[in-house]
């Protein structure tokens, strides 16, 4: 039945209630238990039902029904929550909440012991933040090198064009070389390459510009004021008539004399084609050995130059040229 | 003191599916909503109606939550008289309107109009789903 049949059901009953002319039928009587059995018709309609329902007897017996449905309904209305289950619901608290609030009076309680915890790991994160290792350069990787020459030299230079700048060249990792007195140089900055690059190419002094050092732009000292050096070097030149077999010989000799590079190139640096160039360092009782056999190859010429860079007692700096003379049958030549 | 808005929640689940489980599990989503809107009071008892009706339906799809930690504790004190077969009869044969309105009139003492506001019918069409019930109620019950 639906709700809007109901509606004109129950409006045209009470218009009938109030008119009490229409008869009851057993369908309308038992529509109108639950009220009776409520109290909630009035007297006449009362006395219409009880008078049909004395005389129908499938009207009372849905009315047993009725008031059996009554009883079991408020048996099921006495029907108690238990204490427990009616806390549980007052109180109850999601999971979540209950760690939130467990950990909240953790913190207020015994928080502040992980404070020194807190303070470090933030200082930690500062510190990584700043200095980003992960980030850390190639600075290691360079080789940083200062090319040296006194005034002297420079004049040299000046009047002679020479490749030898290298001659000078000591890295900067050598720190007695700092001894040399520093307002008299003039600094070139030489090489700067990691340990992957080709070896550095050493470009001449004379075709750079002459950098000077603070000191010396801050001083303006003459070179003459600074102090005389004592060390020296010597520089060598040969000719030789077979230049490609010559020059490893040579190399090989020198290696077996103890001798070891001294600049940023290798012993036997081929400078130029026919042009092999040596800067080295090694024992000062080899000397005279290393002379007699470069005198085997043809005529030699060592010269003894002062040179800023004193060397170590024993230890003797020699910077030695080899070029391709040509097929020559010239004796060799004593050294001067 | 008991919260009658608490008792009537969870009574009207546990009567409903007659799982004390999921009777709780419904009665949380209930009072939560009810507290989210502030409805906890009387006046809103035609609230209370109108939320339960709206999580009736969706009984089948919550998950039981057990309620007490004591496996086997009983949520629920029934009385001596009550015939809890007939009332499962009744809850499984019963029109889900009629059930209902027994349940909301006569178990748990909702007035017909705060039945009626809260279901959305007038109140002649609660007092004839409450009688027709209550009828169907009886016929279950032994005499």
């Amino acid at each position: 039945m639906s709700v809007t049949a109901l509606d004109a059901w129950a409006v045209s009953l009470s218009l009938e209630t109030e008119r009490k002319t229409r008869k009851l039928t057993r369908f309308l009587c038992q529509e109108l238990l639950y009220d009776y059995s409520a109290g909630k018709l009035d007297p006449a309609r009362r006395n219409d039902v009880e008078e049909f329902m004395a005389g129908c007897r499938e009207t009372q017996r849905e009315f047993e029904m009725l008031k059996r449905g009554l009883k079991s309904s408020q048996l099921a209305a006495q029907i108690r929550v238990s204490d427990q289950l009616h806390e549980a619901l007052e109180n109850f608290e999601p999971q979540w909440r209950k760690s939130l609030s467990a950990w909240t009076l953790w913190s207020s309680q015994r928080g502040w012991k992980i404070l020194p915890y807190v303070f470090v790991g933030v200082a930690l994160c500062l510190v990584l933040v700043i200095k980003k290792p992960w980030r850390a350069g190639p600075a290691k990787d360079f080789v940083l090198a200062e090319q040296m020459r006194n005034e002297a030299d420079k004049a040299d230079v000046k009047g002679e064009p020479s490749h030898e700048a290298p001659a000078t060249v000591a890295p900067a990792a050598n720190a007695p070389a700092a001894n040399a007195p520093a307002a008299s140089a003039v600094t070139v900055p030489v090489v700067a390459a990691g340990p992957g690059a080709p070896p550095p190419v050493s470009k001449p002094a004379t075709d750079m510009p002459p950098i000077k050092t603070a000191e010396a732009l801050d001083d303006k000292k003459p070179a003459d004021q600074v102090g005389p050096t004592k060390g020296f070097l010597m520089r060598g030149e040969i000719d030789v008539s077979d230049f490609e077999n010559t020059w490893p010989l040579i190399r090989d000799k020198i290696i077996a004399l103890g001798g070891r590079a001294a600049g940023s190139v290798e012993l036997g640096w081929l400078r130029k084609k026919d042009e092999s160039y040596f800067h080295l360092t090694m024992p000062d009782a080899n000397y005279n050995e290393l002379e007699l056999f470069l005198g085997t190859f043809g005529p030699v010429r060592f010269s003894k130059e002062r040179h800023p860079r004193v060397m170590p007692s024993g230890q003797i700096r020699i910077i030695l040229t080899v070029k391709d003379g040509g097929a020559t049958n010239e004796s060799p030549a004593e050294t001067p | 003191m008991k919260s009658p808005l608490i008792d009537s929640v969870v009574k009207y689940f546990y009567l409903s599916c007659l799982d004390e489980q999921l009777s709780f599990s419904a009665g949380l989503k209930v009072l939560s909503e009810l507290r989210a809107r502030n409805h906890l009071t009387d006046e809103f008892r035609s609230h209370w109606v109108q939320t339960m009706k709206k999580w009736r339906p969706r009984l089948d799809k919550l998950k039981g939550r057990p309620w007490s930690p004591v496996a086997g504790e009983k949520g629920f004190i029934f009385p001596r008289e009550f015939d809890m077969t007939a009332w499962v009869s009744f809850i499984n044969s019963a029109e889900a309107s009629e059930s209902e309105a027994v349940l909301l009139s006569r178990v748990l003492g909702f007035s017909d109009e705060e039945i009626a506001h809260g279901l959305g019918v007038t109140t002649g069409t609660v007092r004839h789903r409450v009688g027709h019930g209550l009828r169907r109620l009886g016929g279950f019950v032994e005499s």
